[in-house]
């Protein structure tokens, strides 16, 4: 394997000094001279019709200088992309609690939000669908798909061993400590500045420019320092900007529009809320032989991101198992929640909680170590994923299981800890996931599949990369700082990445689909090898220093700027058949959790966990490292505490007092286990990582909660009052 | 000893509310005495509960050392003053409800959360916001620790975690590993799963840094071995 100069060391991040000493500027440190503050007008019923909007007795509040609806806007009035055209601001039909109706600036936020209370909107309610059970019985819905391999019908009279259940997931809410916001401010030559907290700097301009009317070019968009994201600062931040800029264009003043955390929790995406039917089929020798299951998401009330949802939940529903039959059948539901989003872990979170349940369910059934059950029906090179792609290479799924089987010390305590008596009991589990990571064979409509990325050389030698992709936190900037820095042959800190602003950054997705370490680097790389080449072209053999350099390349005329491409694979994948080639490449995980319940109070407290992955080549542990801890953590967030309570469609656990997440007493020691399996994906041998962190610790702790109990929950979160009824229904069998 | 106790574990208030004000006299007290974290001396004396009529409509304090009498709207809440009128925007709102802790700020030493306060409360008290924890630009330990230990992601908790992080190693300068926990427990993180931050403190504490000044800190290793 290559040695690298750069790649794979630990390289501090260029962001965190500013971050630590309060110098980072989030949207919220920007205060303009004159600004205004907006706010929104939300609709209180989940679905009704709006008869009459009256918008005069907020304009006519002293400090009030707009107050806007949908007519007010010049351009569409719909969501950039958004198949079921999604408005900006609701006309006639409100179809879920906090959609936006109308919004206001004002001179101060009490002026805000008078002029929001004084906004006259007279509904009309209509019968609102909150069930997921019920929208799929009315065929409600967003999206479907399914996978077909052979009858598994044929095969259930012919297994020594079937389980089956239902396993349902919750909405989370991402929960990043910033809450959304952005600033709008009028240029003064005819464009618009958009800043803000936010993943996808081309959606936010694509949405800006649909609501102004404007061509893409007088819309710029600079993203500030993003306080946290994980999938739910893409269609928001669109939505906030497009409502700012209609309201800075309309005074001319900058418009400052930032959500309050109960806003923020009641009225933005959450993970889709999902049941799963799963049915799985084997041998006594634990060969696992057919896969059914019904996966059911609840999309909420728009499209968004329910199709990404489902391809994802979808192309990963047989896990990392060969199945000789399997019916999938996959559906997102429309109902009158709030929509649903994109969530680290997107689709896969879901299928995974319930594939691996019922996969732990199983090898209890035939009496088979769970973690030998897995191994036995690994997929393995050159099989047939259910969507028909042959298994190229790695991830090394044994490799993985070896892993946390060691660190963990996992034949003693599944030996031991059921021998524990007394209040207090131990169990262990394990859950494996196969992730496909790089680009996919989805595309939303619109979105470029080919990245680009610029490199530009100062004549003293300093080098700005722009590029596409926002730091959401997860250190992307940082990296693709060490990754120009190895092909220029110069140091990480001579390299200053754009902050993704439009004028400067080519093409690239939007921070999402984990593409960071994959796409943008090798569009980096690209790139960064032109530039070389041109430098080298005049300085090649000189024994000169990178500076040097570069100034006999500035003496020589050489251009010191180059675009580099990365162009995605020919992938596919047809939803109706479920065939494709839906990935080029992917990653894996195994989890395995140790946990302590309490049998009188049915409190369950995760003291370890071990997250091994197959990422290729760590281009720098350090922020590998971070993203395992920070995954598992959320992980056992969403496995025993996190719950978005709705109550007649509106949103009742809004902020951290009635919806918890994981403080640092709840978080268990987390030991990162990286395994270079080999499989190239992207540049020296990467893979994507963020997401997959998450996806397997909830089925290892259910799993952990059974080892120690014998109660198989089969619902999340695992709140104490869930698994006190799983433990009377344990005992009573 | 009073020591910050945890987010909603087990009790789930800070003891913030009893403790706030106290005649503005104080403020006229020399900067270098008020600047000294004095969380025993500060905890010890019994203070009104509330600003005494005439102080609500402004700001008198010590802030990051320096004395500061300031008019300021009645019910102007800490955080608001700190971050609208004196610019430091380091301190950071993320929840409005005390629920988060990443808008800690430290009066007279001790962690309370500036968007549970009104601006007037801390009459005649020492603040110190992430601003003035690295006076001269010098890092404190614990901002040091955070930054070697690849402690970073987002950011947008880690002013609130580098104060409760020196007050508790202020107050305590051995903590126990369930300590560091604990005083950390009010300070929600969503990216980095606490480990590193923990390990931080941990890491900070164990330099046993020690004072050369009444603002500025120097590792022990860095002073010749000595001190």
């Amino acid at each position: 394997m290559p040695e690298y100069r750069v790649i794979g060391r630990r390289v501090p991040r260029p962001d965190a000094p500013g971050k630590v000493t309060g110098s980072a500027t989030y949207v919220a440190d920007l205060a303009p001279a004159g600004y205004l503050v907006a706010r929104l007008v939300r609709s209180p019923h989940p679905h009704a019709r709006l008869r009459a909007l009256d918008l005069l007795p907020a304009r006519a509040l002293p400090g009030v200088h707009a107050a806007l609806g949908a007519h007010d806007i010049p351009g569409e009035n719909r969501m950039p992309g958004a198949p079921d055209g999604q408005p900006i601001l609701a006309v006639g039909e409100i179809r879920y609690a906090g959609e936006p109706i109308a919004v206001v600036a004002a001179e101060s936020a009490e002026a805000a939000a008078a002029a929001a209370r004084a906004v006259r909107a007279e509904y009309e309610p209509l019968p609102a669908l909150l069930d997921l059970d019920t929208a799929f019985a009315g065929r409600s819905f967003l999206a479907q798909g399914r996978i077909r391999r052979g009858d598994p019908d044929a095969l259930w009279s012919g297994c020594d061993a079937v389980v089956e259940g239902v396993w349902r997931t919750p909405p989370q809410e991402h929960a990043y400590l910033e809450p959304n916001g952005v600033l709008a401010t009028p240029d003064g030559t005819g464009g618009i500045l958009i800043q803000g907290s936010l993943q996808s700097a081309a959606l936010v301009q694509r949405a800006v420019a649909a609501a102004l009317g404007w061509p893409l070019n007088r819309c710029r968009v600079a993203p500030c320092t993003v306080g946290g994201a994980f999938g739910g600062k893409e269609e928001v931040p669109a939505h906030l900007a497009a409502c700012a800029a209609l309201l800075a264009v309309r005074t001319r003043r900058p418009v400052r529009l930032l959500l309050g955390r109960e806003e923020d929790f009641a009225c933005t995406p959450k993970r889709h809320a999902a049941r799963i039917d799963v049915k799985v089929g084997g041998t006594k020798a634990g060969g696992l032989t057919a896969l059914d299951m019904r996966y059911v998401l609840d999309g909420g009330a728009y499209v968004t991101a329910s199709p990404y949802a489902l391809f994802r939940g979808l192309t990963h529903a047989g896990g990392a198992y060969a199945w000789r039959a399997a019916r999938i059948d996959a559906a997102a539901v429309r109902t009158h929640h709030v929509p649903a989003g994109a969530f680290r872990g997107t689709g896969e979170v879901q299928a995974a909680f319930a594939l691996e349940c019922a996969i732990d369910l199983f090898a209890a059934q035939v009496g088979l170590d769970p973690l030998d059950l897995r191994r036995r029906n690994l997929l393995a090179i050159g099989d047939e994923t259910l969507t028909g792609q042959k298994v190229e290479g790695p991830p090394g799924f044994a490799d993985l299981l070896d892993a946390v089987e060691r660190a963990s010390d996992w034949r003693v305590k599944r030996a031991e800890f059921p021998r524990s008596r007394g209040i207090r009991r131990h169990g262990i589990g394990v859950a494996l996931w196969r992730h496909g990571v790089g680009p996919s064979a989805f595309a939303a409509a619109g979105e470029p599949t080919t990245v680009e990325a610029s490199a530009a050389v100062a004549s003293d030698g300093s080098i700005t990369l722009g590029v596409g992709c926002v730091d959401e936190g997860q250190g992307a900037h940082a990296l693709l700082a060490q990754v120009a820095a190895e092909e220029l042959g110069c140091m990480p800190e001579d390299v200053r990445v754009s902050d993704a602003d439009t004028t400067r950054a080519a093409a690239a997705p939007g921070g999402d689909f984990a593409s960071d370490a994959l796409s943008v680097a090798a569009a980096v790389v690209d790139a960064c090898r032109k530039l070389r080449t041109a430098i080298e072209s005049v300085a090649g053999d000189l024994p000169l220093s990178w500076k040097d350099r570069v100034r006999e390349a500035v003496r020589r005329n050489v251009g010191l700027v180059a675009n580099g491409r990365s162009a995605a694979p020919a992938l596919s994948f047809d939803r109706e058949t479920g065939k494709g080639r839906p990935f080029a490449a992917y990653a894996a995980t195994a989890a395995i959790a140790e946990i302590e319940v309490d049998i009188e109070t049915g409190e369950v407290a995760v003291t370890r966990a071990w997250s091994a992955h197959d990422i290729g080549r760590a281009l720098n542990p350090t922020l590998v490292e971070g993203q395992v801890e920070g995954g598992i953590v959320q992980g056992v967030g969403g496995a025993l505490l996190e719950e978005l309570r709705t109550r007649d469609g509106r949103v009742v656990s809004g902020g951290f007092a009635h919806y918890a997440i994981p403080s640092a007493l709840d978080a268990p020691v987390v030991s990162a286990l990286l395994v270079d399996g080999g499989g190239a994906a992207g540049p020296y041998g990467a893979k994507g990582l963020g997401e997959a962190a998450v996806v397997a610790i909830a089925p290892a702790i259910v799993a952990a909660i059974a080892h120690a109990t014998g109660a198989r929950l089969a619902e999340l979160p695992c709140t104490p009052e869930r698994v006190t009824a799983a433990l009377a229904k344990a005992a009573g069998r | 000893m009073a020591k910050p106790a945890p987010r909603r574990k087990p009790s789930g208030k800070r003891p913030i509310s009893a403790r706030a004000s106290r005649p503005a006299a104080g403020a006229k007290r020399p900067s270098a005495a008020s600047a000294r974290p004095a969380t025993r001396r500060a905890a010890a004396a019994p203070r009104p509960a509330v600003a005494t009529p005439g102080e609500c409509d402004r700001v008198s304090c010590v802030l990051n050392g320096v004395p500061l009498a300031v008019p300021s709207a009645p019910f102007t809440r800490l955080i608001d003053f700190l971050r609208e009128q004196r610019c430091l925007t380091g301190v950071k709102e993320a929840c409005g409800n005390g629920e988060c802790g990443a808008c800690t700020v430290l009066v007279e030493g001790r962690p309370v959360l500036s968007c549970l306060l009104l601006a007037c409360q801390v009459t005649g008290r020492a603040v110190t916001t992430v601003e003035g924890a690295a006076p001269n630009g010098k890092l404190h330990p614990v901002q040091q620790a955070l930054l070697e230990g690849g402690a970073v992601q987002c950011g947008f908790c880690m002013p609130g975690v580098v104060l409760t992080g020196k007050a508790l190693i202020d107050a305590n300068p051995s903590p126990t590993p369930e300590e560091v926990k604990a005083a950390l427990a009010g300070n929600l993180c969503r990216c980095t799963g606490y480990a590193r931050i923990e390990a931080a403190v941990q890491t900070a504490a164990r330099r046993a840094y020690s004072r050369t000044g009444d603002t500025s800190w120097t590792l022990r290793g860095k002073k010749g071995g000595g001190a």
